[in-house]
């Protein structure tokens, strides 16, 4: 990555020279014939959206495409993430909108910014511990959030009350996971956290070259696959439980849409291969962006993915 | 960890057919034949949906058989036209179509497909001449399956029957899962032919939409609003039909 050649009078490419676009197998008809679109309309979010930075001894890299599927149809990219930092914390979401709402984009960008800002406002207090979250109302603050915006979009003429949550919930719905992750070691060198999954995100550590799902692992064990998944602004029955995340120096954690989650499954598939050679260690950012949107025949879903990798 | 699927996903679909005698009059049996171009058309059209659906066909009469085994219909050349013979047997359809789907999908599982729920169209222009009580028994055989207990028929479809001279209380009773599927019947009076090729731009409008959401997190099994149905049919789900009957 450091190499930098003269390409012409006073131009040097410092690093990559080029981004490839990537195929894992057969990208499908799909793949080779749909190209690249504009968006439809002038407020629609960017096709491709990237960032990356460090926090504490963490490199981050966030990226989100939209899928072939969206591009071919001409609608909106429907994942969303956002990222904050609080004190000595990373925080970061990921929301993927439910395909069969019209804006279902909207309510993943407002689930994962609110999220990640309610998550900040708690653990920027002097002495904040990860117990402070509370997890339930997160979701349901989301919940909130996406039902008065939607009551909004779908009514705008103040007939509000004639329509509730379900008529919101079939326009608009997302997913959403949230990550936290400590930007320093604690004394046995590992960056502790908490991930909680609502709907079928997940979260992978990548360590020594293996996938090891740090969430449950969709359709493991299904008679029939199938793609439905919890979302909000349904909320769960029971109050969610965050599961733990640890990651040491030199390995890494994965915050992912379906969009990439299903084709890299458990990870022991060409996918799982794929990217774990690619993101052995932190990619340059643009690079990092055209990795996740690797053409693979009828993976043609969004994709999102915030990786982070714990440095030495 | 190893039994998730990521080869690639599928949702496969099949159109089973009558061909008992009545279907060669009033333009049905033609009507019926165009039914597979036309959907191949449309796929031709969308390589997005094209890469995730795939199409077997059936036709039935006193037997049943596969007339197109289960492929990417862009790829195959077409099938030979439908041609009658004989009776109405749904129990002979039901049976062939449950062998088939559990052979198909346990083939394309073990080729490292994830393999989504499949879906059948089934087109009928009579009443089933089983004798009472057979075909209710081979579609409970195809539909029917308690996951605590694992039995049943685990790859049970999506059933969306098309009548158009079946008795409609007949074919409501094939809306499986009665949730979630429709029946669409004729209305009195009208044009058999006319009514299937109606019929028909429903049927290749829900694969596409059924192919284009599933692989976005949708449901597997898109059909249109029963409000907005504009022809000389009605359809709805079990519960919606259950008002009109």
């Amino acid at each position: 990555m450091s190499e930098s050649s003269e390409t012409s009078d006073g131009v040097i490419a410092v690093g990559v020279a080029s981004i490839d676009r990537y195929e894992v197998g057969d990208p499908g008809r799909a793949g080779r014939e749909v190209g690249l679109t504009l968006p439809a309309a002038p407020n629609d979010p960017a096709d491709t959206q990237v960032d990356a930075g460090s926090a504490g001894l963490l490199e981050v890299r966030a990226a989100s495409a939209r899928g072939i599927s969206h591009r071919h149809a001409g609608t909106p990219r429907q994942d969303d993430y956002a990222l904050a930092t609080a004190g000595d914390w990373l925080i970061v979401a990921v929301a993927d909108g439910v395909s069969a709402g019209a804006l279902s984009h909207q309510a993943a960008t407002l689930a994962c910014r609110g999220a990640a800002a309610q998550v900040k406002e708690v653990l920027q207090e002097p002495e904040a511990t990860l117990a402070e979250i509370p997890w339930g109302d997160v979701l349901a603050s989301a919940a909130r959030r996406i039902v008065a915006h939607g009551l909004r979009a779908l009514s705008p003429d103040d007939q509000a009350d004639e329509l509730g949550a379900a008529d919101v919930a079939r326009a608009m719905a997302t997913t959403l996971v949230v990550t936290v992750l400590a930007t320093q070691p604690s004394v046995d060198g590992l960056h502790r956290g908490a991930v909680l999954a609502y709907g079928d995100c997940s979260v992978f550590r990548l360590v020594e070259g293996t996938w090891r799902a740090v969430t449950g692992v969709k359709n493991e064990g299904a008679e029939v696959a199938t793609s439905a998944t919890a979302a909000l602004p349904y909320t769960p029955e029971e109050p969610p439980e965050p599961v733990p995340l640890a990651i040491g120096a030199g390995e890494a954690a994965f915050v992912m849409t379906d969009g990439v989650g299903d084709p890299l499954g458990s990870g022991d598939g060409a996918v799982g291969d794929f990217l774990a050679s690619a993101w052995a260690a932190a990619p340059e950012p643009l690079v990092f962006g055209a990795q996740i949107g690797f053409a693979r025949k009828s993976f043609d879903d969004d994709r999102t993915v915030v990786g982070v990798w714990a440095g030495p | 960890m190893s039994d998730v699927a990521t080869q690639a996903k599928i949702l496969p679909f099949y159109l089973v057919v009558d061909v008992s005698w009545s279907m060669s009059e009033e333009g049905k049996l033609d009507a019926a034949n165009d039914i597979v171009g036309e959907l191949t058309d449309a796929l031709a059209a969308s390589p997005t949906v094209a890469d995730k659906v795939r199409f077997a066909v059936l036709d039935f009469s006193d037997e049943a058989q596969v007339v197109l085994p289960l492929c990417d219909l862009v790829m195959e050349s077409q099938p030979a036209p439908f041609a009658v013979r004989g009776g109405t047997s749904y129990a002979a359809a039901f049976a062939a179509l449950r062998k088939q789907i559990e052979q198909d999908v346990t083939q394309l599982k073990a080729d490292g497909l994830a393999v989504h729920r499949p879906a059948v169209f089934f087109l009928s222009d009579g009443e089933p001449t089983d004798p009472d009580g057979l075909w209710q028994q081979a579609f409970a055989d195809l539909t029917t399956y308690d996951k605590a207990t694992k039995t049943g028929f685990a790859f049970w479809p999506n059933v969306i029957p098309f009548g158009v001279g079946a008795r409609p209380e007949t074919l409501r009773e094939l809306i499986h899962p009665r949730d979630r599927s429709k029946a669409y019947f004729m209305k009195d009076g009208s044009n058999p032919g006319e009514v299937l090729r109606q019929m028909a731009e429903i049927l290749v409008a829900s694969t596409m939409a059924s192919g284009s959401s599933f692989g976005n997190g949708g449901p597997g099994l898109v059909l249109p609003e029963t409000s907005d149905l504009d022809g000389d049919f009605v359809g709805g789900t079990y519960e919606e039909l259950g008002d009109l009957l």
